[in-house]
């Protein structure tokens, strides 16, 4: 059993009879219960609707004896309550599908974002303040072949980028999180790591562009 | 886990060990590769995280049962009695990022205005001395400058009524080092800020 399962996850795992095991489900709803309960209020909705979530979560948790959660202890990575709530979470979608009948889902909401997003190239390349140098080019009929060049050297070192520092922009300018938010998730220490970090990512891309030929991408 | 494992493209132990820092090198170069790709996988980790960040501490139960098992083992008993009384008494719900100071540090995405900064730009290198700041005035009756360090450690705040202030003589920024301000209009509590502006100090 991996070193992160909590000890009232442990003890529930290893109990022997049933009156172990009803124990020690209790100690781990009590230690848990609140972690639940907040992945429940997430998808909204009143104080019934919150506990008819919690309840399905809480049965989806005990069933086909405490599946989800051997396969927790079994794998063991990241944090015990990181993972519930994951699973709290997709669970609770999966009861708003059965109860409503219809495919709402995060997916469902995820692809509508998407069709409204903004292409990374085009905000990235606002960042750089690439636009104000394109409107002066587009005002030279002969230069219109510049805009493009630009816009394609920028695809091209924005491909060059490690995953890392492209998924940063997306996070940061396509998917519109504050610094602090894509801090946390990419596990940076504090938001000042992070402005480092992009203020690096954009200064690679200029020195990018002006190695292809844009003399200087800002106006 | 939740539902049919194949309408997630990751699973909750890749979620969370992403968002714990807890994958080996090469299975985290592959998931940022796939969140690089998927909206749908980076809407998800950007939920999951905002509700570890907002989640509740552990039961105040669950701590005293930790800090009876623990403590008196780790260290010192009197230690472990100052550290229980600590563990035991602070508020539950302070989230890495928060401060209990009146005026907390915004970020401009929470409904406030955002403050146009003139100079030092971000992209320029300064002299350690004689430096400068300029902002476009808002609807404030006060601004306030704070320089941090790269650590996010105060060096120096200040309040004024005008849009310009220069930093004193007496505050040394070393030379090569990077640092960050940032200036919040003030009316009737924060309503407008520059978001933390890079400062690069020539060496």
């Amino acid at each position: 059993m991996s070193p992160s399962v909590p000890d009232s996850l442990r003890a529930l795992l290893t109990a022997r009879d049933g009156d172990g095991r009803q124990r020690a489900w209790t100690a781990f709803l009590e230690e848990h219960t609140g972690f639940v309960l907040h992945g429940a209020r997430h998808l909204g909705g009143d104080h019934d609707a919150v506990m008819d979530r919690y309840l399905f979560v809480i049965q989806a948790l005990r069933e086909n004896d405490l599946r989800r959660l051997r396969a927790y202890a079994a794998d063991g990575r990241g944090k015990f309550s990181t993972w519930l709530l994951v699973v709290v979470r997709r669970l609770c979608y999966d009861h708003h599908r059965a109860r409503y009948g219809r495919p709402q889902s995060s997916s469902d909401d995820a692809v509508a974002r998407q069709r409204g997003r903004r292409q990374l190239v085009d905000l990235v390349s606002n960042e750089l303040g690439l636009s104000e140098l394109e409107a002066r080019q587009e005002e030279v009929p002969d230069e219109a072949l510049g805009r493009r060049e630009l816009r394609g050297a920028l695809t091209r070192a924005l491909g060059e980028l490690p995953p890392a520092d492209r998924l940063l922009l997306r996070l940061r300018f396509e998917d519109g999180h504050s610094v602090p938010e894509v801090a946390r998730m990419l596990g940076y220490g504090s938001p000042f790591a992070l402005y480092r970090r992009l203020d690096k990512v954009l200064a690679t891309l200029r020195r990018a562009l002006e190695a292809g030929g844009v003399d200087d991408p800002r106006p | 886990m939740g539902g049919t494992e194949q309408q997630y493209h990751l699973t909750a132990g890749e979620i969370a060990g992403f968002l714990d820092a807890d994958l080996a090198p090469a299975e985290r170069f592959r998931i940022e590769a796939h969140l690089d790709e998927c909206a749908e996988c980076r809407d998800e980790l950007a939920a999951v995280s905002g509700l570890a960040h907002s989640a509740p501490r552990p039961a105040l139960a669950l701590r005293r049962r930790l800090v009876r098992r623990w403590l008196p083992f780790a260290i010192g008993s009197a230690l472990a009695a100052s550290l229980a009384a600590f563990l035991l008494l602070r508020p539950a719900h302070v989230g890495p990022f928060q401060s209990r100071e009146k005026l907390r540090a915004p970020d401009v995405r929470e409904g406030r205005a955002h403050l146009e900064t003139i100079s030092p730009r971000p992209d320029s290198a300064i002299t350690a001395s004689r430096i400068g700041f300029r902002w476009k005035g808002s609807a404030a009756v006060l601004y306030r400058i704070t320089v941090l360090t790269e650590r996010g450690e105060p060096v120096w705040t200040a309040d004024t009524q005008d849009t310009v202030i220069a930093l004193p003589g007496t505050i040394a920024l070393v030379p090569g080092r990077t640092y960050f301000w940032q200036v919040e209009g003030i009316a009737d509590g924060i309503v407008s800020s520059t978001g933390y502006q890079t400062l690069r100090v020539r060496p």
